[in-house]
């Protein structure tokens, strides 16, 4: 399966990466790269810095929007759940190579016009990058399968506001532009991610599998796991996405209508959703996931991580 | 003189026509391109119209397609306004020009690259195309010396109590626009209502037989019938036009800055430009915004251009 991935890595970016890199089904054919919980130039650095790791360095990397589409990210002020540079503060070796000299949107358009099957696109960040692609190549629209979305809180709290999911309250008029584009829309939001946990004892394992990005993986998430002292294990956001864009039955889904609230004093960057569109009676747009298969999930991840290098 | 560069991003449109014709008659203008837009009518009779428009008169500058739907709301059009084919149910003869390959946004930065600096842009539809543009290319801002829009009131709007039309239809692109850092000015309706021109002053300008005179009588014609139906006062207020005349007779309007904004989440005042005349905000002002218009002038202005096509 031809796949796309754009990301603001970020930890659970990058295991969303080292997944895809490791799952024999998926074809990355590229990466888009947006300003998210560090600034751009250190995701570029960070996906360049994982691809190298993996000996993937045959894989493109553009970068994309710093901004949301109307305005300014609202500094969150919190400290992030990703460490300073993105990785957990863990470091590995930088990159040798720079980011295609090209804009995000351009590379998106290239790769899908070039790919002879419809192409996935899996987005794990702010929605701004996709979002502007739909804006340019509207024509290109018809070459996407899926669009596989990290995104929303259906009907659980939000991280971002105490309705909304970072990834959509950061940008919701892209969000709004990526749920209306008549697309297939997958929405792997906090209701199902939260869901999708892994324990202490599946992290030692990614660090005893015998490969370096296991181990890599495993050292990130001790500072992730610090955020989720209490819990079960530590949600795996973005992974559940890319893993879902593969695995149809990994997650149990709703279809439903879907749309950001755009407007709302208290609700603005929400993701409302309406199941079978009952209340609203407007046409289904999405999938929204609510519940996971967690242990097939984190036995996908352990297979990958262990056919890395 | 030197010519100014300018694209014109528009949605033809009845006053688009004179708007573009007045641009070609004025000999100030270098038209650099066409970028066509969902507006007025959709995209499917607005890039068509442009594309007539640039063979009718004798343009022979690109014509890149743009958006055929606003960035997020659903896509309204006005046909009464301006006809079910844009143009007043004026029927140009067939193009023989072709669109440009690149769309709007592309044929945009192309010139704005090759311009150093000098292009200015004349938008005078809803700034959809203009918002991808800076979306797609936000290098693009210190190569645009101007944007000259018609759209918006601070005063009392058209399509709503307090929304202007080009506005209206697209506000989350006219908020891009004015975020944009690049410099603007804003012909809205507080000045080209100034401009109504009355079924008399009409028919005088258009009196003179001149080589386009099929298509300014035909949108006057269409225009004026319009009105009757409405039963509203017989006349036309050409906003498009005087747009195109303050890129290059900076005079036939008044301008002050002022901080602006575009209301995106609004309810009853969706598309409204905010514009802060009382400096409340203090913010520094972004658009230069028309204050009054010279009715006279811009009449003198339409006279000139009759004059040109006679010619």
């Amino acid at each position: 399966m031809p796949v796309l991935l754009d990301v603001d890595t970020g930890i659970d970016d990058a295991l969303a990466l080292l997944y895809l890199l490791g799952e024999p089904r998926a074809k990355l054919l590229g990466i888009t790269a947006m300003e998210g919980s560090v600034p751009l130039a250190q995701v570029a650095r960070n996906t360049l810095a994982v691809l190298r790791l993996c000996g993937r360095e045959d894989i493109p990397v553009a970068l994309g929007a710093q901004k949301p589409l109307l305005g300014r990210f609202s500094p969150s002020g919190k400290v992030s759940i990703h460490g300073e540079n993105g990785l957990g503060n863990v470091s590995i070796p930088d990159p040798v190579r720079r980011p295609a000299p090209c804009r995000a949107v351009e590379l998106m358009a290239r790769l899908i016009e070039e790919s002879p099957e419809r192409v996935t696109v899996v987005a794990v960040a702010a929605m701004t990058n996709l979002a502007t692609f739909l804006l340019c190549y509207p024509h290109l629209k018809e070459k996407i399968e899926q669009l596989v979305l990290m995104g929303g809180a259906a009907w659980c709290r939000g991280n971002f506001s105490p309705v909304a999911e970072a990834n959509i309250g950061r940008d919701p008029e892209a969000a709004q532009i990526v749920f209306s584009a008549g697309i297939p829309v997958k929405l792997a939001g906090l209701d199902v991610t939260y869901k999708a946990y892994v324990t202490a004892a599946e992290r030692a394992a990614w660090r005893d599998c015998g490969t370096r990005a296991g181990r890599f993986a495993w050292e990130m998430f001790v500072h992730y796991a610090a955020f989720y002292e209490g819990a079960p294990g530590c949600a795996l956001h973005d992974p559940l996405a890319a893993a879902w864009a593969l695995d149809e039955a990994l997650v149990k889904a709703l279809p439903a209508h879907l749309e950001a609230d755009l407007c709302g004093r208290y609700t603005r960057g929400a993701t409302a959703v309406d199941v079978g569109g009952a209340k609203t009676g407007r046409p289904c747009n999405a999938l929204v996931g609510v519940e996971v298969d967690r242990e097939a999930f984190a036995h996908r991840l352990l297979a990958a991580l262990r056919r890395l290098p | 003189m030197k010519k100014i560069p300018v694209i014109i991003d528009c949605d033809p449109g009845t006053d688009d026509a004179f708007a573009i014709a007045l641009a070609k008659a004025s000999g100030r203008l270098d038209i650099r391109a066409l970028t066509p837009v969902s507006g007025n009518v959709g995209l499917e009779h607005t890039a068509p119209n442009a594309l007539a428009l640039n063979d009718y008169l004798a343009l022979g500058v690109p014509v890149g397609k743009g958006a055929d739907r606003p960035m997020i709301k659903e896509r309204v059009i006005n046909p009464a306004t301006h006809g079910e084919n844009g143009l007043g149910e004026v029927e140009l003869p067939a193009p023989r020009c072709t669109f440009e390959e690149d769309p709007a946004w592309d044929v945009i930065y192309r010139e704005a690259v090759a311009q150093k600096g000098e292009l200015e842009i004349a938008a005078i539809g809803p700034l959809t195309n203009i918002a991808i543009t800076l979306l797609k290319y936000p290098d693009i801002k210190p190569l645009i010396k101007r944007i000259t829009m018609m759209g918006g009131a601070w005063g009392v709007g058209n399509s709503t109590p307090y929304a202007e039309f080009n506005i209206w239809i697209d506000p989350h692109a006219c908020d891009v626009v004015f975020k944009s850092g690049i410099p603007i000015t804003m012909v809205g309706l507080d000045a080209t209502r100034q401009t109504f021109f009355t079924a008399e002053e009409m028919d005088r300008l258009l009196a003179p037989d001149c080589a386009i005179s099929p298509l300014l009588r035909g949108i006057w014609e269409y225009t004026r019938a319009q009105k009757a139906r409405e039963g509203r006062e017989s006349g036309i207020i050409l906003h498009d036009a005087l747009a195109i005349a303050a890129i290059y007779c900076p005079e036939v309007i008044r301008t002050e800055p002022y901080f602006a904004t575009c209301e995106v989440r609004g309810s009853l005042t969706e598309g409204q430009t905010v514009v802060d005349l009382p400096n409340r905000w203090k913010k520094e002002p972004n658009v230069d915004v028309a204050m009054s218009a010279d009715k006279e002038k811009l009449y003198a202005l339409l006279q000139e251009m009759v004059a040109f096509y006679q010619n």
